[in-house]
């Protein structure tokens, strides 16, 4: 980009990435509600695991935007390679 | 994801702002208590439900997003000419997606309304993010957009 110095990342950086990416990636697709597909509103983190309250109205509930952000981390999930033609064909994602 | 969007209870094929997920077996969700149509959320839907159906073009999951979108008037956010005589719409915080969202599906005239796409055509307006006040044009003519800073 014109103006902005450029910089290629070291392999240990393009790693670390790369880890990052495909945990965001996991911790995403376990934000779908297993019952209706639909991702959740809030979800507790624990120990590195997500953690969804499925018995509490309180918290497993969604919004339009939650929806929508579902959306697009189907295009980018499957764009990105983390999500399969078999998965993405599933009742649960579409 | 699609299917269970579709059994969604809608008002005038908009989303409510809040559906429960829990306990519901295979009912589809249900509006919870507090119901409420949010023109910030459903822009934020529909703007991420055209990307998707750009991004699966010729799929049935295009086709049925496309349906899904078809169902929504964008009218229903704004004031009807007959009774208030103008569009007021705050446009200082990003619900200014639901403009962009009206403007993208051009919608035509309904009733006595002028076609949205009129009525947000101010560009300054959004950049600026001011209040925009739209008095009814006369029949052929093209709309006047008088922009009103935050400061008056």
């Amino acid at each position: 980009m014109k103006g902005i110095p450029q910089k290629s990342l070291n392999q240990n950086e393009l790693t670390y990435l790369k880890r990052l990416e495909k945990a965001t990636f996991s911790g995403f697709e376990k934000l779908f509600d297993r019952t209706t597909g639909l991702p959740v509103d809030i979800a507790s983190v624990s120990g590195g695991d997500v953690l969804i309250l499925q018995d509490d109205t309180n918290y497993s509930k969604t919004s339009p935007t939650n929806i929508g952000l579902g959306f697009l981390y189907l295009v980018l999930a499957r764009d990105r390679g983390y999500l399969s033609q078999k998965k993405l064909t599933s009742t649960r994602f579409v | 994801m699609m299917e269970t969007l579709e059994q969604l209870e809608t008002h005038e094929g908009f989303l409510y702002n809040w559906y429960y997920l829990s306990g519901r077996g295979k009912k589809p969700p249900e509006v919870t208590l507090n119901r409420f149509v949010s023109s910030l959320d459903n822009g934020d839907l529909d703007i991420c439900l055209m990307a998707t159906a750009g991004a699966f073009q010729q799929t049935e999951l295009s086709k049925r997003i496309e349906r899904f979108l078809a169902k929504k008037d964008y009218h229903f956010f704004f004031n009807n000419w007959p009774f208030a005589g103008f569009y007021e719409i705050n446009l200082f915080n990003h619900n200014r997606l639901s403009n962009f969202v009206s403007i993208a599906f051009a919608q035509g005239s309904k009733g006595n309304s002028a076609p949205l796409s009129e009525g947000l055509i101010s560009l300054e307006s959004l950049k600026n993010g001011c209040p925009l006040r739209v008095e009814k044009p006369a029949k052929g003519q093209l709309i006047r957009i008088p922009i009103k800073t935050a400061a008056e």
